[in-house]
């Protein structure tokens, strides 16, 4: 792995608007920007839609020598538009259609956010990231994976610092050794899988937020409502 | 095939006294191993080939006047150092599967009377197995063989078992008969939670929907997650049908590439504004309906990077309703709850390049499985890697023994059976 001029970051998440993949991959390439890395960000589900934006999607790939993929864990994978991309990546990579897709791979890192308090959850989604890594010929320079990722909520990870701090500590150590060429060090995977708070109280508060949601909509409503029964 | 590995040690034990044939294995497997070793119809014979494979056992095949030829297995010193290797291993903790019990832990439900029909069976289904444990007992003292001692020693098993299972019955039969005749005795006493919480009204058609659920309808939800043309793909979707006809299943045939379905976007509103369905209107929202309507599903998908296919994808990404949003902790991880008290069993069929179904993509894809069944909770499950390529016999083959380890017997068709036998 040569130390990248330019990256990309890839926002697995489907949501149209701000998201916690968005969050943990912005403070990376943020990161990266200052340490002088020219760097570009897409959204998976835009850049799947249309021939044109996959166009765009190709191009981008095309020219970056990191790629960070960023995403949230849909029913123990990827979410649909994040594998419909790498789809579209690998096959353009094996089709060998231009100069520049028949060149070396870029290094590619993954992050994985779910709303589980456990990091097990994720292990099964990065493996599928590193086997995509595999097929493209890109160069697999680590993953990390955040358990209870609905703490971040889509804010930017600079305004939750001390709640977020393992996790800033370990994009900030990523950050460091990505653009020294080096992949994501053992000790920021450790870092990110370290629990903001303790998984008993997590799910505590969690399902409190959900009851608290059903109660706005007023007597009647249920969370629990079986409309297939 | 959850069990295909230990299966292999049977096989392999068997071969330790005599060259066989798949036929011939398959009549000694079911008057011997299979009392206490249960293994489907078909998984035998692509346990033979991979057994060739590996070179723990070499086949020949042999003329026969007048008759298909036969291929005949024999043991090498390999298969014999793997078979001693095994053997020297722990076993495998006791994991029992009774159906009986199940039926008469939520017996309750429908009252005493079918409870005492089934235990009479179960009594009389364990009064022949003595009466065969005699048979064996006495033929094996006959015998003087040096293995003998040892075979008598699992049919020992066996007869303590069923002699165990005869006093229980007897038991059960008295307490059974002590209980209030009527489905649901003394429900006004005590109601479970589901069924006093709802407040939207559709919790009150829980019972009558169960029962529009009940087992006897069995319909298989097909989830086809190809892309576009895929030969191998198209031989397992056409023997999944098959072997679901064959078995008596319908199936909701759905092929994901034909219809119009969003991308799961995350908002939760399955969760909070419209719990239980999705709020949007496409073919998203028919995936938990159609999910929750179903006995069984089946997914197929060409194994992408170790995972499923997007078209495959975008359909799953849809279950999220099927689940409730709380979080327990469950075997040591944190779960939701299933929205429904009801599961249903899970198949999923993947493919690889050729030479690849022992590669890493082909593992990563097993584990995908795995953790999926972790959190949707199937009663039974089996997932199974056919490489591309794979011809309309090995895909058969291969497809029967799937539908099998969920209980469709796929193989009912005596001439189909013949001719599996005459192949192997």
């Amino acid at each position: 792995m040569r130390p990248p001029q330019t990256a990309l970051l890839l926002i697995g998440s489907p949501k149209p608007g701000a998201s916690s993949s968005e969050s943990l991959g912005a403070y990376l390439l943020e990161d990266l920007e200052k340490r002088g890395l020219k760097t570009q960000t897409l959204k998976v589900a835009q850049a799947v839609r249309t021939e044109e934006a996959t166009q765009g999607l190709y191009a981008a790939v095309a020219v970056a020598d990191l790629i960070v993929l960023s995403f949230p864990l849909y029913v123990d994978s990827l979410p649909g538009p994040a594998i419909r991309a790498l789809e579209l990546i690998a096959a353009r990579r094996a089709a060998g259609s231009g100069a520049t897709d028949a060149s070396p791979g870029p290094a590619f890192v993954a992050i994985c956010q779910s709303g589980f308090p456990d990091v097990d959850h994720s292990e099964v989604a990065l493996e599928i990231c590193r086997e995509f890594a595999r097929s493209a010929g890109f160069e697999w320079a680590g993953g990390l994976i955040l358990a209870a990722g609905g703490m971040i909520g889509g804010q930017p990870l600079a305004k939750l610092r001390g709640m977020m701090r393992s996790a800033v500590r370990a994009l900030d150590l990523s950050a460091e050794e990505l653009a020294a060429g080096r992949p994501v060090p053992d000790e920021a995977v450790a870092l990110m899988a370290k629990p903001a708070i303790p998984k008993i109280g997590y799910r505590f508060m969690a399902n409190r937020g959900w009851r608290s949601q059903i109660k706005q909509q007023g007597e009647g409503a249920s969370l629990e409502a079986q409309p297939y029964a | 095939m959850p069990r295909e590995n230990k299966t292999r040690y049977a096989v392999l034990g068997l071969l330790t006294y005599a060259p066989l044939s798949g036929y011939d294995i398959r009549r000694i497997y079911a008057q011997s191993l299979g009392n206490f070793w249960n293994e489907s119809y078909g998984a035998i014979y692509p346990i033979l080939k991979r057994l060739e494979a590996e070179g723990l056992a070499t086949c020949e095949v042999e003329r026969q006047q007048g008759k298909p030829d036969r291929n005949v297995y024999t043991i090498t010193d390999l298969g014999r150092d793997e078979l001693h290797r095994w053997l020297a291993q722990p076993p495998d903790p006791v994991s029992e599967r009774v159906e009986v019990l199940l039926k008469l832990f939520h017996g309750w439900e429908v009252g005493p009377g079918a409870m005492i029909d089934h235990v009479k069976q179960t009594r009389a289904e364990h009064e022949a197995l003595l009466e065969r444990y005699a048979h064996y007992d006495e033929a094996m003292r006959r015998e003087d063989e040096p293995p003998a001692p040892y075979w008598l020693m699992t049919v020992s098993c066996g007869q303590h078992i069923s002699k165990a299972y005869i006093e229980w019955c007897d038991e059960t039969i008295a307490k059974l008969e002590q209980q209030p005749p009527e489905a649901r005795a003394g429900e006004e006493r005590w109601r479970p939670r589901s069924r006093t919480r709802g407040g939207t009204g559709m919790n009150s058609k829980d019972r009558s929907g169960t029962q529009a659920f009940a087992p006897e309808s069995r319909t298989a939800l097909v989830l086809d997650g190809r892309a576009g043309d895929d030969p191998t793909l198209a031989l397992i979707h056409e023997a999944l049908l098959g072997g679901l006809a064959a078995g008596g299943w319908a199936a909701d045939d759905w092929a994901l590439r034909d219809d119009k379905i969003a991308w799961c976007a995350g908002c939760f509103k399955c969760w909070t504004k419209t719990p239980g369905e999705c709020a949007h209107h496409d073919g998203g929202r028919q995936v938990a309906e159609r999910w929750v309507r179903s006995d069984l599903v089946v997914m197929l998908t060409p194994v992408t990077f170790g995972g499923y296919s997007s078209e495959l994808k975008k359909a799953l990404d849809h279950v999220l309703p099927t689940l409730l949003p709380f979080m327990q902790k469950r075997d040591g991880e944190t779960r939701h709850p299933q929205r429904y008290d009801r599961t249903r069993d899970l198949l999923v069929v993947g493919t690889v390049p050729a030479g690849e179904a022992d590669g890493p993509a082909a593992r990563t894809f097993r584990r995908l499985v795995e953790r999926n069944t972790l959190n949707m909770q199937p009663p039974r499950w089996t997932a199974g890697v056919l490489e591309s390529g794979a011809n309309e016999w090995e895909v058969g083959v291969a497809i029967t023994a799937l539908l099998a380890d969920v209980g469709v017997n796929a193989a009912q068709d005596t001439e189909d059976a013949r001719r599996m036998e005459v192949l192997a």
